[in-house]
């Protein structure tokens, strides 16, 4: 009955999350092969902002607790090559709340997390490059690339496909 | 100042229509008066005034005095006066604002004075006094029960001000005498129920939060929670079961067994029906009820798993059940449905997650447990049931007539999130019993399309759900998931022949209505999610033709396009071999996307294109694939100059060129398609290693054989489209996206192992490169962004023919095929690239970036090249003056950091290469030049960019050790000098540094030494990088 700290706290988060989560995002943990959850990893979707370029889709993330988990903060990923100035190419994002020197506290949740995210992909830190393609795009004065690309990611999320 | 002005600023502050200068000016006069020694006289004096607004100003100056006095002040002879003034207050019916005010005033010096549980508390001397004098009995309970709500509000703002001890106190001494003392003398009613209500949910939360925070023992609420759930059930009331569901959400161990247990009853009784009755009409209050079963239920989950095999639970189990499927659409009629699916998605998580627990509060009794998986199965399939109804999609145009736009579409966002979420139960459920799930879904499919006539509509929301549930769950399969059962139900309801069946529904149905819309596009979902079926096993390759047709058709219509091109390419890519057949089929398919100019989207005709050379790719006969693929081309190519030809016609036309322009990009976009369908699909090593033979052959083709002369044609247009004034068309070559396509379809080629239809030899590029070069200076490049752009692309590709050249002789060695020995043309190059287009280049960072890095490519792998050229020693100190102009320009840093290293390192150089470095830096002293930048750019650089001088500094260690030293005092004597920051570098933190840093030899522990020595000199903090 006794269940590591990681896997008591994600418990937890499963609950609070069914219990109260933002509209339009998902969050739940994966399937494995014999049909078991992998409470581990997680497979979640933050919707764009409405009103946005990145609005009318949902971006698919992974989750991933390490063992250290709450005490380190999970890894959370878009698929790779996304577009987004703080996204490595790896797909890993680059924002302080995920990121255990920085601003990470373990009382964080996955809906701050997932929030954060949310506010991060229309509002991207210009100072926290992570990848090329987006960022240099993003600083240019017409953003006409950027926003091209930010559009045709979004088409391809879109949540009415 | 005298009360009258003061009365007069106060009255200002509050008039409406005020200008804002006005009452700022006033506030600020104001805020200085109430910090005045003498404010609580002041605050006394205006409560004394008939206004109301003068009088919540003077509670309001008791607040700012306290709390800017605090330490002057005897508290308990404040607390006396504060009394006073509530008393007196109360005596002149003051507004219950002011009132308020006051005894919020009252709490906050208890809080600050409360060190003593023997001390009366002041809510007691009020209570007490206002007895003593015979007050109002109605307006004593309303006081009392209202003060014990402020006290509890402003404990819970004070919280974390507040010592344990200190709680333990307010506690014993407000808490235990007090406030218990009011609830319990002025229980719960009709008359009192809002005041008493919020007075138990404001030291409910107080307690909560104080439990959790200081790990208090639990205070016993439970009399006063068994008070509501008697009032709630004799009442109905939504207050009471609002207060109670917030407990449970909060902290649902704060009810005891017997409360619990009072709960449990009534919500599984007739008490719940009847309440569902009475509220009939109102969603609001039902949805309430609904999302309390939810907290209640959850707040147990595993015990009530357990109990599944218990028979008095039977009926509890139904009830759920029958409460899930409350009859009405989801959403639009009972939430019910919604809100438990929250509940039933953990529940049924238990019987994965946590069976071993479930098991072991069965003690792990055999029998128990066979039973518990019957029942939970035979429930769960009732379940799916119920859902697979919900899942039903609902008819959003029938409700237009009471909703606006915003509400329809507010519903079917919720709508959608609700599916999304049914989905995951179903994933759930799938696992627990994966061959019953899969098989009623696609029974429902077979069953529901066997009627001959036309189908109804709901038949047809049953299709689509069912096709909708089985895309979710077999998204999660994977090939060792498969079992025998799911092919043989795959393989029923391919032969029931549903894919016809839905076409012939969309046929037959004129009226385009939303079921069919999603039936299809579900249906075109599903087939892009059983990769598994036709991938491994002859049961599903043989439907894959079918399945195409299907997809082929719907890609005729426009709202299926883009999902259909999708699914396409998804099995034309895994599965090619398969349907070798449909060879010409798809060669036709591709030619229509070309010929239908302006009718497909430019993805669509992209993925159509590559699913063609996908298959065209498995061709053995490489005559054949050679005349298919020349065919393309020239169709392409013919196209391509059919469209030239009409810009000059249609220039006046700004909507018609706009199409010609997506047209031309797609057209070679498409060429891009068909260079990576036919790219090798494996990585080289592993396909020469399987395939010897066929790499020889492939080599021997497509190096000599080739009479089609593929290489060529791609040439031919990819001359077409970057300069097609020289074909006669007087239309710039300024695109920038049209060029990076080009770039795409060059890269396809370079990346590839072995010779190919579109590997284009590495000589023939360069060419093409200094051909673009020459075409740049032609044309004033200042005002072009798009050109920017085209030199970027086009030292980029540069870099990939040195990669490529570099790979290709890799191979040769390996495999012992010959590949041309090409001249590099390197100097040319360089000088036509950079030293032409210096000035353009210097002042855009991508492009400083971009030639930095192909420079640090050059020394990784052909250091000797880049070395002898005349201008080395003008390149490297350009760069180096980089290295501090654009210090906090990341990626420009990240590109000459690498050069650097690569220069220090030299790991590709020969002795020669290693002596010309050696010169370079220390005769013609560029490691003094390089050093003093380096250290500039360092201590000027962010935090988050240290790491690439890091590198620098690291290699300079590790190779350059001995001159280093000097190097580093000269720069910073210099440094210091020039006092660029105003700021001097102390001598003896520069040579701690030096001696740390060669201690390091340059190895992994340099990293620390470098980042202290950054954090001295910059004063930063170190937050533990």
């Amino acid at each position: 009955m006794v269940r590591d700290l990681r896997t008591e706290r994600i418990q937890q988060e499963r609950k609070q999350w069914r219990k109260d989560h933002p509209f339009g995002f998902y969050a739940k943990p994966s399937k494995s092969i014999d049909g078991s959850l992998d409470l581990h990893n997680w497979t979640a979707g933050v919707p764009g902002k409405q009103g946005t370029i990145w609005g009318n889709a949902t971006y698919p993330l992974t989750i991933s607790f390490p063992e250290e988990y709450p005490a380190k903060p999970p890894k959370v990923k878009f698929p790779a090559n996304f577009y987004h100035p703080n996204v490595y190419p790896s797909g890993t994002i680059c924002l302080s709340i995920l990121n255990e020197e920085q601003d990470w506290r373990p009382a964080i949740s996955i809906k701050q997390l997932l929030l954060g995210i949310q506010e991060l992909l229309d509002s991207p830190n210009p100072l926290s490059p992570a990848q090329e393609p987006a960022w240099k795009a993003y600083q240019k004065d017409d953003q006409e690339e950027y926003q091209r690309n930010v559009k045709a990611q979004a088409q391809q999320y879109g949540d009415k496909n | 100042m005298d009360l009258q002005t003061t009365v007069s600023l106060i009255e200002t502050l509050y008039s409406p229509n005020q200008d804002y200068q006005v009452i700022l000016q006033a506030q600020k006069q104001l805020q200085f008066i109430q910090k005045q020694q003498n404010a609580n006289i002041l605050a006394h004096e205006l409560l004394q005034l008939p206004s109301q607004n003068i009088q919540f100003f003077g509670a309001l100056t008791y607040t700012v005095y306290f709390t800017n006095h605090l330490n002057e002040i005897n508290l308990n002879d404040f607390i006396s006066i504060l009394l006073d003034e509530i008393i007196d207050s109360l005596k002149r019916n003051l507004s219950n604002l002011i009132i308020n005010k006051l005894l919020s005033n009252l709490a906050k010096v208890y809080i600050k004075s409360c060190n003593n549980d023997n001390e009366n508390n002041p809510l007691d001397l009020l209570l007490k006094h206002l007895q003593s004098i015979n007050y109002n009995e109605n307006l004593f309970i309303n006081l009392s029960l209202i003060s014990s709500k402020i006290f509890a509000e402003e404990l819970s703002i004070s919280i974390d001000l507040i010592k344990k001890e200190q709680h333990e106190i307010i506690l014993s001494n407000l808490f235990n005498k007090t406030i218990q003392n009011i609830l319990n003398s002025f229980p719960l009613s009709l008359i009192n129920k809002n005041l008493w209500l919020d007075c138990l949910q404001s030291w409910m939360l107080y307690i909560t939060k104080i439990e959790f925070d200081y790990s208090l023992n639990k205070i016993d609420l439970n009399s006063y929670f068994n008070l509501i759930i008697n009032f709630m059930i004799n009442y109905n009331d939504i207050d009471s079961l609002n207060l109670i569901s917030e407990v449970y959400d909060l902290n649902p161990s704060l009810f005891n067994y017997n409360n619990k247990f009072q709960l449990d009853s009534i919500l599984f009784s007739n008490w719940t029906i009847n309440f569902i009755k009475l509220n009939e009409n109102n969603f609001e209050n039902l949805s309430k009820l609904s999302r309390f079963i939810t907290l209640f239920l959850n707040s147990d989950l595993l015990n009530l798993a357990s109990k599944i095999i218990d028979k008095s639970f039977d009926y509890k189990f139904e009830f759920l059940l029958n409460l899930t499927n409350f009859n009405g659409n989801p959403i639009i009629d009972e939430t019910f449905s919604v809100d438990l699916l929250d509940f039933w998605i953990l529940f049924t998580e238990c019987f994965i997650n946590d069976i071993d627990n479930i098991y072991l509060l069965l003690k792990n009794d055999n029998n128990k447990i066979i039973e518990l998986n019957e029942k939970s199965q035979d429930y769960f399939e009732n379940l799916s049931q119920i859902y697979w109804e919900k899942c039903h999609i609902l008819d959003f145009n029938n409700n237009s007539d009471n909703d606006d736009a915003d509400d329809l579409q507010d519903i079917e966002d919720q709508f959608i999130n609700f599916r999304r979420d049914i989905s995951e139960l179903f994933e759930t459920l799938f696992s627990i019993s994966r061959i019953k799930i899969f098989n009623n879904l696609t029974n429902s499919i077979i069953n529901n399309l066997s009627t001959t006539t036309n189908l109804s509509i709901n038949q047809i929301k049953n299709i689509e759900t069912s096709l909708y549930l089985l895309t979710s769950i077999s998204s999660i399969l994977t090939e060792n998931g498969i079992l025998p059962e799911f092919l043989n139900d795959m393989n029923l309801l391919f032969k029931s022949k549903f894919l016809e069946k839905i076409l012939l529904i969309e046929n037959n149905n004129n009226n385009e209505n939303q079921y069919n819309k999603y039936l299809i596009k579900n249906s075109i979902k599903f087939l892009s999610e059983i990769n598994w079926f036709y991938e491994n096993n002859e049961i599903g390759k043989f439907y894959i033709n079918e399945v195409l047709i299907y997809l082929f058709q719907n890609l005729n219509n426009n709202n299926y396009q883009d999902l259909s091109s999708k699914a396409i390419l998804m099995i034309t890519d895994s599965c090619r071999y398969k349907i070798i057949n449909l060879l010409d089929d798809f060669e036709n398919a591709a030619k229509l996307m070309i010929i239908n100019k302006f009718n497909v989207e430019i993805n669509v005709r992209s993925r159509i294109i590559r699913s063609y050379a996908n298959i065209l790719q498995t061709i053995e006969n490489f005559e054949l694939q050679s005349n298919k693929i020349s065919n393309f081309l020239n169709l392409i190519y013919n196209e391509s100059i059919n469209a030239f030809k009409i810009i000059e016609l249609n220039k006046g036309n700004s909507i018609i060129l706009q199409d010609i322009n997506n047209f031309l990009y797609s057209m070679i976009s498409s060429l891009v398609g068909l260079a990576k369908g036919l790219k090798l699909p494996n990585d080289w090593e592993d396909y020469y290693e399987e395939n010897p033979n066929k790499v020889k052959e492939i080599y021997n083709y497509w190096r000599f054989n080739d009479k089609f002369k593929i290489n060529e044609l791609c040439l031919k247009l990819i001359l077409l489209y970057s300069f097609p004034n020289e074909f006669n068309f007087n239309f710039n070559f300024k695109n920038k996206f049209f060029f990076e396509q080009i770039l795409n379809f060059f890269k396809c080629g370079l990346t590839e192992a072995f010779p190919g239809p579109f590997v284009i030899k590495e000589d023939l590029i360069i060419e093409y490169i200094l051909k673009c070069c020459k075409y740049f200076q032609q044309i004033n490049i200042k005002n072009n962004n798009e050109l920017f752009s085209s030199i970027n692309k086009i030292i980029e590709l540069y870099g990939l023919v040195i990669n490529s050249y570099h790979i290709s002789m890799t191979i040769s060695k390996i495999t012992n095929i010959q590949f041309d020995i090409i001249d590099l043309k390197m100097d040319i190059i360089i000088n036509e690239i950079f030293f032409k287009q210096f000035n353009e280049i210097m002042i855009d960072p991508d492009l400083i970036q971009s030639i930095f890095t192909l420079f640090s490519n050059i020394i990784s792998k052909y250091p000797n090249d880049l070395l002898k050229n005349k201008e080395i020693i003008k390149i490297l100190k350009i760069s180096i003056d980089q290295i501090f102009i654009n210090n906090q320009q990341r990626f420009i840093i990240i590109s000459i950091s690498k050069l650097w290293c690569n220069l220090i390192y030299l790991r590709k150089g020969k002795i020669e290469d290693i002596k010309k470095i050696n010169e370079i830096l220390i005769n013609k002293e560029i490691g003094q030049y390089l050093v003093y930048n380096l250290m500039k750019g360092f201590i000027n650089t962010s935090r988050s960019n240290i790491e690439f001088f890091i590198d620098i500094i690291r290699a300079l260690t590790s190779k350059f050790s001995k001159y280093l030293s000097n190097w580093i005092i000269k720069s910073f004597e210099k440094i210091n000098f020039e006092n660029f920051n105003n700021k001097i570098i102390k001598i003896e933190d520069i040579n701690l540094f030096i001696k740390q840093l060669l201690l390091t030899r340059g190895n992994r522990a340099a990293n620390k030494v470098i980042q202290e020595f950054w954090f001295k000199i910059t004063g930063m903090i170190d937050y533990g990088m």
